[in-house]
C-alpha cells in the first residue's frame, strides 16, 4: 500500500545547521494491517506520518502510496486523496468551535446525508458521546474532544487511519476504549499509529521503532 | 444542513462576526454622514449663485441721504458702460459664515413683478411648477433647493440667517443657478445688470460715493469664498482621504485577525482534504456577506442619521440637506470593493505562504 524509499525531511534547509527529522527511511507497508510507530519525542514519528499521509513532501526520496508517486502530485489531487481514503487523528483535537459535536464529525464529508448521520452518531454513542452530540466543543472536556476527533477520522469509512499521539489527552482505560472503537469501525482500514505507549499498540500487526529520525527496527508482532 | 455550509456558519458564528458588521456598519454610515456634509458644502458653494456675481451688482442708499442727491448719483450710474438693465429691489446674501456651511449659500432677489422674468431668466431659469411671487410674503426658487429643504410649491420656508420672515413657495424653476426670487420689499434699493467685461469698472465707480452701500460687494465676496472654498475643499478633501484609508484599513485589519485567528480551523480542514482553493473561497465568500451587510446596514444607518440631522437641525433653521445622496452610496459601495480587496489580497499572499501542518505541529507542541 506505502512504499518509501530512502526519504529525507530536513528542517532550517536554508540555515547552517541544518535538523533531519527523517534521514534515509525506507518502509513498506501493507493494506489493512494495523502499524505502531514508536520512539520517544523528537524522534521522527510525526514527521515520518506526515509523510506517510501527504501532508508534507520530503526533502528526498520517494513516496509511493498504490504504486502512485505522491511528491509529484498536486495540491488539489493531494486534498482529494486526504479526502476520500485517509482519516487523521491527531495529538489536538482541532475542533471547530462553532460547530456542534455532530457536525464537527461530518466535517470530512461535509454532508447531512441520513447514512453519514446514523454512522456518526453509532460511533459517537461507541465512544460514549451520545449525551452530547448537539453540544460545542467547548462544553466538553479534552479527553472528549478527543474522542469526537476519533470519530470524524472514521466518518468517510477511510482506506487510511493515522493517528498521531491520540493518547495525550485520554486517560489510559479511556484510550484502550478509543482503540477498540478505531479497530472496530475501521473496516479493514490501515491503521497507522504513532505513540510513546507501548500499551494502546498490542493488537498491532508490526511495530516500527524511531530514533533520530532513522529506522532503528521493524518489527512484526509475534516475531 | 452540510456543516460547511456558508450560511450555517454565519448563523453559528453569528457572536465571532458581529463585531466586524457592527464596526463595519458604523463605519459606512458615519463616512456616509461625513461626506453628505462635504457634499453639501461643495454642492452649496459650487452650484449655488456667486456666478450671478459675475453680472449683477446690487447696492442701496444710506438712509441719510437726499432724494435730490439719490437722483443725481443714479443719473450718472446711469450713464456708465455696460448696464443691460436697471432693476428696483435688492439682490443680497446676509450671514455668509454660517450660510457657507451648508448648502444654503443663494442669493435673494427682491424685485418689482415685471423683473422677475428677467431675474430668472438670467439664470437659464424655467418654472417647472407653479408661479411667480404676486406677494410680499411669496416666493419662488429653484428645484435643487426645493430638494435641499425638502419642501416644494405650497410650503412655507423662513430661512433665519437670509430671510427674516416666512415666504409661502409659489414656484419652483429648474436653472443653472440657485436664487430666491421674491417681491421688492427693499424701496431704496437697485439692483444693475452689467456686462460681465464691464463689472469691475461698475464697482469701481460705485465704491467712489460714501452716500451707498453696496450688497454685492463682489471681491470682498469673492475672496471670502476663495479663501473658505480652497480651505475647505483641502480640509474636506483630507477629512474625506483620512476617513476612507482609516475605514478600509481598520476594517480590513479586523478581517485579517479575524482570518488569523482561525488558523486551526483551516489548518484542519485542509488536512482532512479540503484543498487550499476551497478555504480561500469560503472565507472570501464569508468576507462578502459581512462586507455586503455592514454596506446595507451602513447605507440603512447613514440614510437614518441624515434624516435625522436634517429633521432636528436644519429643518427649523432653513438650512438646505440632501437626504437622499447617490454618489455618496456610490462611494461607500466603493469602500466596500477597496475593503475586500485590502483583505482578499493579504489573506490570499498568507494562505498561499503557509504550511499548515507546521500550525497542527505548533499546536501540539
Amino acid at each position: 500500500m506505502f512504499k518509501i524509499n530512502n526519504v529525507n525531511l530536513i528542517y532550517d534547509l536554508k540555515k547552517e545547521s541544518q535538523t533531519y527529522a527523517l534521514k534515509g527511511i525506507s518502509l513498506k507497508l501493507e493494506k489493512e494491517k494495523f502499524y505502531g510507530i514508536l520512539g520517544p519525542s523528537g524522534s521522527g514519528k510525526s514527521s515520518l506520518l506526515y509523510i506517510l499521509s501527504a501532508l508534507k513532501k520530503p526533502t528526498s526520496g520517494e513516496v509511493y502510496y498504490h504504486e502512485q508517486l505522491l511528491n509529484n502530485i498536486g495540491n488539489e489531487k493531494l486534498a482529494q486523496l486526504r479526502k476520500q481514503d485517509f482519516g487523521f487523528i491527531f495529538q489536538k483535537h482541532f475542533l471547530i468551535n462553532y460547530l456542534n459535536i455532530l457536525q464537527n464529525v461530518l466535517v470530512p464529508v461535509n454532508s447531512s446525508e441520513v447514512k453519514y448521520v446514523n454512522r456518526a452518531k453509532t460511533i459517537l454513542n461507541e465512544l460514549g458521546l451520545s449525551a452530547h452530540i448537539y453540544k460545542k466543543p467547548y462544553q466538553l472536556s479534552g479527553g472528549q474532544c478527543q474522542r469526537v476527533a476519533i470519530a470524524r477520522a472514521l466518518i468517510n469509512h477511510p482506506k487510511v487511519i493515522f493517528a498521531d499521539e491520540i493518547t495525550a489527552s485520554l486517560d489510559h482505560k479511556s484510550a484502550k476504549k478509543a482503540m477498540k472503537v478505531i479497530d472496530k469501525y475501521r473496516d479493514g482500514a490501515t491503521l497507522i499509529v504513532v505513540t510513546h505507549d507501548p500499551s494502546i499498540l498490542k493488537e498491532a500487526d508490526e511495530i516500527i521503532h524511531i530514533w533520530d529520525g532513522e529506522v532503528k527496527d521493524k518489527k512484526e508482532i509475534g516475531d | 444542513m452540510k456543516p460547511l455550509n456558508l450560511r450555517n456558519y454565519i448563523l453559528l458564528s453569528i457572536k465571532q462576526v458581529s463585531p466586524q458588521i457592527i464596526l463595519l456598519i458604523i463605519k459606512i454610515a458615519l463616512f456616509i454622514f461625513l461626506c453628505s456634509i462635504g457634499f453639501a458644502v461643495g454642492y452649496g458653494l459650487n452650484k449655488s449663485s456667486n456666478m450671478v456675481l459675475e453680472n449683477y451688482s446690487s447696492f442701496s442708499f444710506k438712509t441719510n441721504v437726499s432724494e435730490t442727491r439719490q437722483q443725481e448719483i443714479l443719473t450718472e450710474i446711469r450713464q456708465l458702460e455696460g448696464i443691460e438693465r436697471e432693476i428696483q429691489g435688492s439682490a443680497s446674501s446676509e450671514g455668509m459664515g454660517k450660510l457657507i456651511v451648508f448648502n444654503s449659500f443663494a442669493w435673494i432677489f427682491e424685485s418689482e413683478e415685471e423683473d422677475m422674468p428677467y431675474i430668472l431668466d438670467s439664470v437659464d431659469g424655467t418654472i417647472t411648477d407653479g408661479r411667480f411671487p404676486e406677494n410680499n410674503d411669496e416666493i419662488l426658487i429653484s428645484q435643487e433647493l426645493s430638494n435641499g429643504m425638502n419642501k416644494t410649491v405650497g410650503d412655507y420656508i423662513g430661512i433665519e440667517e437670509m430671510l427674516p420672515k416666512r415666504f409661502k413657495i409659489t414656484g419652483v424653476y429648474e436653472g443653472k443657478a440657485n436664487v430666491f426670487i421674491s417681491q421688492n420689499i427693499v424701496s431704496n434699493g437697485y439692483i444693475f445688470k452689467i456686462e460681465t467685461d464691464k463689472i469691475n469698472d461698475f464697482y469701481n465707480h460705485l465704491k467712489t460715493y460714501d452716500e451707498i452701500s453696496i450688497s454685492t460687494d463682489r471681491d470682498n465676496i469673492i475672496e471670502i469664498i476663495d479663501n473658505i472654498f480652497y480651505l475647505l475643499k483641502a480640509v474636506g478633501f483630507l477629512i474625506l482621504i483620512i476617513t476612507a484609508i482609516e475605514v478600509t484599513t481598520s476594517v480590513s485589519n479586523l478581517n485579517k485577525v479575524y482570518f488569523t485567528e482561525r488558523l486551526s480551523e483551516f489548518a484542519i480542514l485542509q488536512a482532512v482534504g479540503y484543498s487550499e482553493r476551497f478555504i480561500l473561497r469560503r472565507m472570501m465568500k464569508e468576507l462578502s456577506i459581512i462586507i455586503s451587510v455592514g454596506l446595507v446596514g451602513g447605507i440603512l444607518l447613514g440614510q437614518l442619521i441624515m434624516t435625522l440631522f436634517h429633521h432636528l437641525y436644519c429643518v427649523d433653521r432653513g438650512i438646505p440637506y440632501r437626504i437622499f445622496e447617490p454618489g455618496i452610496i456610490y462611494f461607500s459601495i466603493i469602500l466596500s470593493i477597496i475593503i475586500f480587496l485590502l483583505t482578499y489580497f493579504p489573506v490570499k499572499k498568507y494562505t498561499k505562504k503557509m504550511d499548515w501542518i507546521d500550525v497542527i505541529q505548533q499546536s501540539n507542541t
